[in-house]
């Protein structure tokens, strides 16, 4: 430290660089530090979910207390399931990439047979058929589908790209029918919310493996074809685009859940209402404590904490891109690049359409939603980029010249670690 | 093969496109909460907030020892959310609502099958306790709410004078509706933020106006008097199988009505079963003819004007021609001498118009305007009627002549009863007061206004009626012997009036009436008691004066008036 600030000291003398330039450097400076990544996801992480689990408890009391008498009832289940999340995401940034690599194939065989029951054997709830219920348990197979896509994904470019080459067969198969079928099973569930994060993390593959832009031209008009003629298809996709473009001709319609969203951010103000204040969630917003968390959120912490939560995620985000920009490893470099663009571009998705940018498509906002199937490939998979973060260049130097920590040190002096 | 992009400039191309992407949302998030928000706040308070009535406790009525006639207790209203009741649970809503509120299950049944409907009403006025019970069984689209009943713990207790309150919470009869607006208070408002189903979203109340609660009424009435005299006179008409009765007790001294019953009266409890023309407070609303207890204002009259005096003597026959009609006493009698007094005494109509015929007809109606017939008292009691008294100019041949014994006139028993405070009183009359005062808004009485005193007749002629009052009870031949009192010395006179009925549109049955004061030489209290309509019998003497007894009896005693001797040195 001490012989930065003499350089610093040095430089003010010399060049004198105005003091916007000075915070510049500064900010370059620790952004250019080794462990940068690992500490923004650990920190972003542990902040957007501990935010998630008081906004899951705040937003659900209410209902829960109507319908199940207990206004702890989700909180609890969400507490289990970030019970269950944060080991797996301890074990997953342990983890050596290889085993990523590994879990490739198998986890999209699950994915595919999961996806399969639940079309048999599934429920069906608001229109979409996406959940399996074992026991009093209730999982929703297309969620851990996104994590297998994106391993799976990465690990086939990885082995076809060879010194910035690739054969177009190779780009396109068997990654193209494996999104396909993945896609297709979803969409039989009725579920276009998860189809889209499939295809948003299909193109951000080809778009970081390098795939040419006239693919991309080709995908997304074919895309938007079949997005025109599901919309058309289906009554209820087109009512959402009507009361997404006009919530207010259709507040008690198809722009309901729209309209009342709105209002709860609007009332949320500059510094909202405060923390369990909300009155939307006095039955006004339907979903308040998964679908549309964010406007509860925005209702009870006003603009400070949407911005706060906007900004969590561009920060997780960008420690994302980070490591796969400073990877030498292609595998790591497309995990890591569709991780970002799975769990960004769902909180995209989400917060698009509560703030009226985006219609509705029904998926959650990662790590604050309620939600155990959503949460725990998240913490996974957030887990894998920790593991990704620690084996960039000069990490696990920086780690090493870190000591040991709190913990350690304390199980060494009770003689327990040497 | 196929040459790919460089990945590093392709993240950074991602990296841009997502901070654009977040940049605009930020944009929109601000303008969303920040520069919009009032939009969304007035959209949010349009579904939300609902304004609340916060009824105002209406104020109690006491009698004049603070003892509660009227008085507003917490009360809940039970309501039904119909489209929130489970289908499953309507028939057990249904018999345990019946049960508990004692009303009929059809009624509930069918307002539970109105599942549209979000709010009705099953009870008003349940016991906070009951509406508790309700409340535990947690029913789910059953609710309660506070408001107020009204309780009369005197149930027929003054029930006429009391009068009750409507549905709405307005005064419909007696005080209640008099005084309305001093009871009633004014009703706050505040306004609650409610959640879709309807239900209260705790800690969003913001009071606007705080309800003001009514005042306290706190009458002249004693209850105990008041309950002899509604005994006395409640068994008198049974018994005489009359129509209705009347009995006001007075102080004399201060013009408060300490009694005003009425036979029937009104239950205020169930005031629904009485029928309307008996709800009222008759002693002040009922207009008759009040028959011979008026000769004392003809005599006031003309000792006044000092063309008679008790002692001077008259030949008195038992008929007299008065204009077209020939006029009788009530029972022949041979022509015979008589002093003023004594005509008084035995209540001769013949006599009465010969002394009344000395002065000239305004003279009498200055007497009668002086008297305050023809006039509300000035009291404010409740439902109080004028009475009829025909301009001087307008007496028909006749008219001049009936006048001067209480016929062809109209007054009320309350006017009549004003008349004997005025001679007990010396000759000042008092405005008839029924109220004794009101709280301030920190609940301290504030007593009324002291009555209006205006002298009437001279202290000497109201002296001289007096004890010719007093031979109208003592005397040998006094009509009103049924209403001494052992050891006190009572004034009174008894009046048996024909009784004019529209129903029959003539002159059908009788109005008797006895009305008096204790003790007759320093007068403490006068009472009234006056019977419509009697079955059997019917003169005044016989069938009023024994409750004017009865009344006046417990009173002194109530009132710890100490007897001075007994008239009966008389007799």
């Amino acid at each position: 430290m001490t012989a930065t600030t003499e350089a610093d000291e040095q430089q003010t003398r010399t060049a004198r660089p105005s003091w916007a330039a000075t915070q510049l450097g500064a900010l370059r400076e620790l952004l250019s530090r080794p462990l940068t990544s690992y500490y923004l996801i650990l920190g972003c992480s542990a902040l957007l979910l501990a935010l998630g689990l008081m906004m899951v408890l705040s937003a659900s009391s209410i209902e829960a207390l109507q319908m199940m008498g207990d206004p702890f009832y989700w909180f609890l289940k969400q507490s289990l399931s970030v019970g269950l999340g944060l080991p797996l995401m301890y074990v997953c940034s342990k983890l050596p990439q290889r085993y990523f690599r590994l879990a490739g194939y198998p986890l999209m065989a699950l994915s595919i047979i999961g996806l399969v029951m639940t079309i048999f054997i599934g429920s069906s709830e608001l229109g979409a058929q996406r959940w399996i219920y074992i026991g009093s348990l209730t999982i929703q197979p297309s969620e851990p589908a996104k994590l297998a896509m994106v391993i799976w994904g990465a690990d086939l470019l990885a082995r076809r790209a060879r010194n910035g080459m690739i054969e177009w067969r190779h780009l396109l198969v068997p990654l193209m029918p494996g999104v396909a079928i993945l896609a297709v099973l979803v969409m039989l569930g009725r579920d276009l919310g998860t189809t889209i994060v499939l295809m948003i993390i299909f193109l951000a593959l080809l778009w970081v493996v390098g795939a040419p832009v006239r693919l991309f031209a080709g995908i997304l008009s074919l895309l938007a074809m079949a997005t025109v003629f599901m919309i058309i298809s289906e009554g209820y996709r087109s009512d959402r685009i009507e009361g997404w473009l006009n919530p207010w001709g259709n507040a008690q319609g198809s722009g309901y859940q729209a309209a009342q969203g709105q209002i709860a951010m609007g009332s949320g103000g500059w510094f909202g209402l405060g923390l369990g204040s909300s009155r939307q969630k006095w039955d006004w917003l339907p979903h308040g404590e998964s679908d549309f968390i964010f406007a509860i959120l925005g209702e009870e912490l006003g603009l400070m904490g949407t911005l706060t939560v906007l900004a969590l995620f561009g920060l997780l985000c960008y420690a994302g891109l980070r490591i796969a920009s400073r990877t030498k490893d292609p595998f790591v470099r497309l995990t890591a690049a569709a991780c970002t663009a799975w769990i960004g571009g769902q909180a995209i998705v989400n917060i698009g359409a509560v703030i009226g940018a985006l219609p509705i498509t029904g998926i959650p906002l990662p790590l604050v939603s309620y939600g155990g199937s959503a949460l725990l490939p998240t913490l996974a998979a957030l887990g894998m980029l920790l593991s990704f973060a620690k084996r960039e260049p000069g990490a696990a130097e920086a780690l090493a010249a870190r000591g040991p920590g709190p913990a350690a040190r304390a199980l060494s002096w009770l003689g327990l670690k040497t | 093969m196929l040459r790919l992009g460089n990945p590093r400039r392709r993240i950074n191309i991602a990296l841009m496109a997502m901070a654009v992407v977040l940049s605009l949302f930020a944009g929109r998030l601000v303008q969303l909460q920040g520069l919009n928000s009032k939009t969304f706040q007035a959209k949010a308070a349009d579904q939300r907030v609902t304004p609340e009535v916060l009824p105002a406790k209406r104020g109690s009525i006491t009698d004049v020892n603070g003892n509660e006639l009227a008085v507003t207790a917490d009360a809940r209203e039970i309501y039904l959310d119909p489209k929130e009741v489970k289908e499953t649970q309507r028939e057990l809503i249904a018999t345990t609502l019946s049960a508990e509120l004692g009303k009929p299950k059809e009624g509930i049944a069918a307002k539970l099958a109105q599942v549209d409907k979000r709010y009705m009403v099953v009870a008003r006025d349940v016991d906070p306790l009951v509406a508790r019970k309700i409340m535990g069984m947690g029913f789910r689209g059953v609710g309660s709410k506070p408001t107020y009943r009204r309780l009369y713990p005197g149930g027929t207790l003054a029930g006429g004078l009391v009068g009750f309150v409507g549905d709405d919470g307005f005064g419909l009869e007696g005080l209640e509706q008099a005084y309305n607006k001093t009871l009633a208070g004014q009703d706050g408002q505040q306004s609650i933020e409610i959640g879709r189903g309807g239900e209260r979203i705790p800690m969003t109340r913001s009071t606007r106006v705080a309800p003001v609660p009514g005042r306290d009424l706190r009458l002249t009435i004693d209850r105990y008097i008041q309950w002899a005299a509604y005994e006395a006179i409640a068994k008198q008409v049974k018994a005489v199988g009359a129509r209705s009765g009347s009995v006001i007790v007075m102080d004399v001294k201060t013009g408060q009505i300490l009694a005003m019953a009425n036979a029937p009266e009104v239950d205020l409890r169930n005031w629904q079963a009485t029928s309307a023309e008996d709800r009222g407070n008759k002693a002040a609303a009922e207009v008759f003819e009040p028959g011979s207890t008026n000769k004392v204002i003809t005599a006031a009259a003309a000792l006044e004007a000092g063309v008679v005096a008790p002692s001077t003597i008259f030949t008195v026959p038992d008929n007299i021609q008065c204009a077209d009609k020939v006029l009788r006493d009530a029972h022949p009698h041979p022509t015979e001498q008589m002093t003023f007094a004594q005509i008084l005494e035995e209540s001769s109509n013949v006599g009465t118009i010969m002394a009344g015929t000395k002065i000239t007809d305004q003279r009498l109606h200055n007497m009668f305007t002086a008297f305050g017939f023809g006039a509300k008292s000035g009291g404010s009691i409740p439902s109080e009627e004028a009475g009829l008294l025909p301009d001087w100019q307008d007496w028909s041949g006749s008219q001049r002549c009936t006048i001067m014994y209480g016929q062809g006139i109209s007054v009320t028993a309350l006017q009549m009863a004003s008349v004997y405070q005025t001679i007990a009183n010396g000759g000042v009359r008092l405005t008839p007061t029924i109220v004794a005062g009101t709280t301030d808004e920190k609940g301290h009485l504030v007593p009324a206004a002291p009555p209006k005193q205006t002298r009437v007749i001279s202290e000497l002629t109201a002296r001289q009626l007096a004890s010719m009052l007093e031979k109208a009870v003592a005397g040998a031949d006094g009509t009103g012997g049924a209403a001494a009192i052992e050891g006190y010395r009572v004034a009174g006179k008894t009046g048996t009036a024909m009784r004019y009925d529209q129903k029959c549109g003539g002159y059908c049955g009788y109005t008797a009436t006895f009305v008096g004061f204790t003790p007759a030489e320093a007068p403490r209290l006068m009472a009234l008691a006056v019977i419509q309509d009697p079955k059997k019998d019917h003169y005044g003497g016989t069938i009023a004066a024994p409750v004017f007894q009865e009344v006046m009896t417990f009173a002194l005693k109530t009132k710890k008036i100490p007897p001075t001797g007994s008239t009966s040195l008389l007799r």
